[in-house]
């Protein structure tokens, strides 16, 4: 992960990534800071993870939006996702 | 090897800046012209001779007016010129660029003013990039606070801001080059001999800004986001984030600073000087 630093504020934080800091949205702090350094993790422990902390979403699956910020976190290169 | 056809002379000009200790040497036929001119615009950064010549950097300096020996000299990474204009303001981003890479990894590193209570000297370091009036803030508010720097605030973990009270840019009757003037031609105040920031503000200057300048407090993640693109060699520093945050929770977070006219900013300063903002 090319992070510089991270710190989490409250239930977001901001990322150093390259040259240029990145503010997370409460979501994506989960998922990150969930994540294992220099591991591995499967989806669905993360899907639980979000769930269990923020409930179902009014529209589509917590599946879903977890993809969806996993593939922004991955777009910075933060996270690489395999399968 | 030295220019064939010119006389060697040198003289040197000791200069502290940000707290680094720095040698100005000026060579060529024109070595005390230069010298004279770099000692009168960097005055208040003048300092005695290092001791010891291998603690300090040297940067090199020459005028000439001949073309192929300023090449020749840039060749060798001198700051050179056929004028002496032209030198002055080349050498004022190189001795910045020299003094900030020698304190990476040391000190957050602030594109941004500063100003002093001459008295406690409890410090603004204003944040904003080029074009946001940091010179021209400097010359109004510097008439009666301690002026710091107008390019460069220089934080150390203790929150100390380090001075470099450089000279400043001025844009001369001539036109499109800035001319170097030493802050005591300006009558600007000096700094106090310890200066600890006591506010980071954001600066955002705008013709729509409302007549009086408003300062509105900034969240701490996006107050680090907007700073950190205005930091030098941020990354270098060992967990630059937590480092910011650190500052910034120190003197009660950013303030983002909305202002038309730099003339109006007087009392908003003192009052963040004094804490009460």
């Amino acid at each position: 992960m090319p992070c510089h630093d991270l710190i989490v504020d409250g239930d977001q934080s901001a990322v150093y990534v390259e040259d240029s800091v990145v503010v997370l949205s409460p979501i994506s702090t989960a998922v990150l800071t969930t994540l294992p350094d220099d591991a591995w993790e499967d989806i669905s422990e993360i899907v639980a993870t979000v769930e269990s902390r923020f409930g179902n979403p009014p529209e589509g699956s917590v599946f879903d939006g977890v993809c969806t910020v996993i593939e922004e976190l991955a777009a910075t290169g933060l996270v690489e996702r395999v399968g | 090897m030295e220019p064939p056809t010119r006389p060697h002379l040198r003289h040197e000009i000791p200069l502290e800046v940000l707290g680094v200790r720095l040698v100005v040497r000026a060579h060529g036929a024109l070595a005390y012209v230069v010298s004279d001119a770099v000692d009168r615009a960097w005055a208040w950064c003048v300092t005695e001779p290092p001791e010891d010549g291998r603690s300090a950097l040297y940067v090199d300096v020459l005028v000439d007016a001949d073309e192929e020996i300023v090449r020749w000299a840039a060749g060798r990474g001198w700051v050179a010129a056929t004028t002496l204009e032209v030198l002055l303001h080349n050498l004022s981003p190189s001795i910045t660029g020299r003094a900030i890479e020698s304190l990476a990894g040391q000190a957050l590193m602030f594109h941004a003013c500063a100003l002093a209570d001459p008295t406690t000297g409890a410090t603004a370091v204003m944040v904003g990039p080029s074009g946001m009036g940091k010179t021209t803030l400097s010359r109004q508010l510097g008439a009666s606070l301690g002026y710091v720097t107008d390019e460069t605030a220089a934080v150390d973990a203790d929150g100390t801001v380090r001075h470099f009270p450089k000279p400043l840019s001025i844009l001369g009757s001539a036109g499109y080059l800035k001319q170097q003037v030493c802050p005591g031609e300006l009558d600007l105040v000096s700094p106090p001999s310890s200066t600890r920031v006591a506010a980071v503000v954001i600066l955002d200057r705008s013709a729509d800004a409302p007549a009086s300048p408003s300062l509105s407090p900034v969240g701490l993640l996006p107050a680090i986001a907007t700073l950190a693109e205005q930091i030098s060699y941020l990354k270098i520093l060992d967990r630059p984030l937590q480092r910011l945050a650190s500052l910034l929770q120190s003197v009660g977070g950013a303030q983002r600073l909305s202002y038309r006219d730099g003339a109006d900013l007087l009392p908003v300063v003192r009052q963040l000087l004094r804490g009460e903002a």
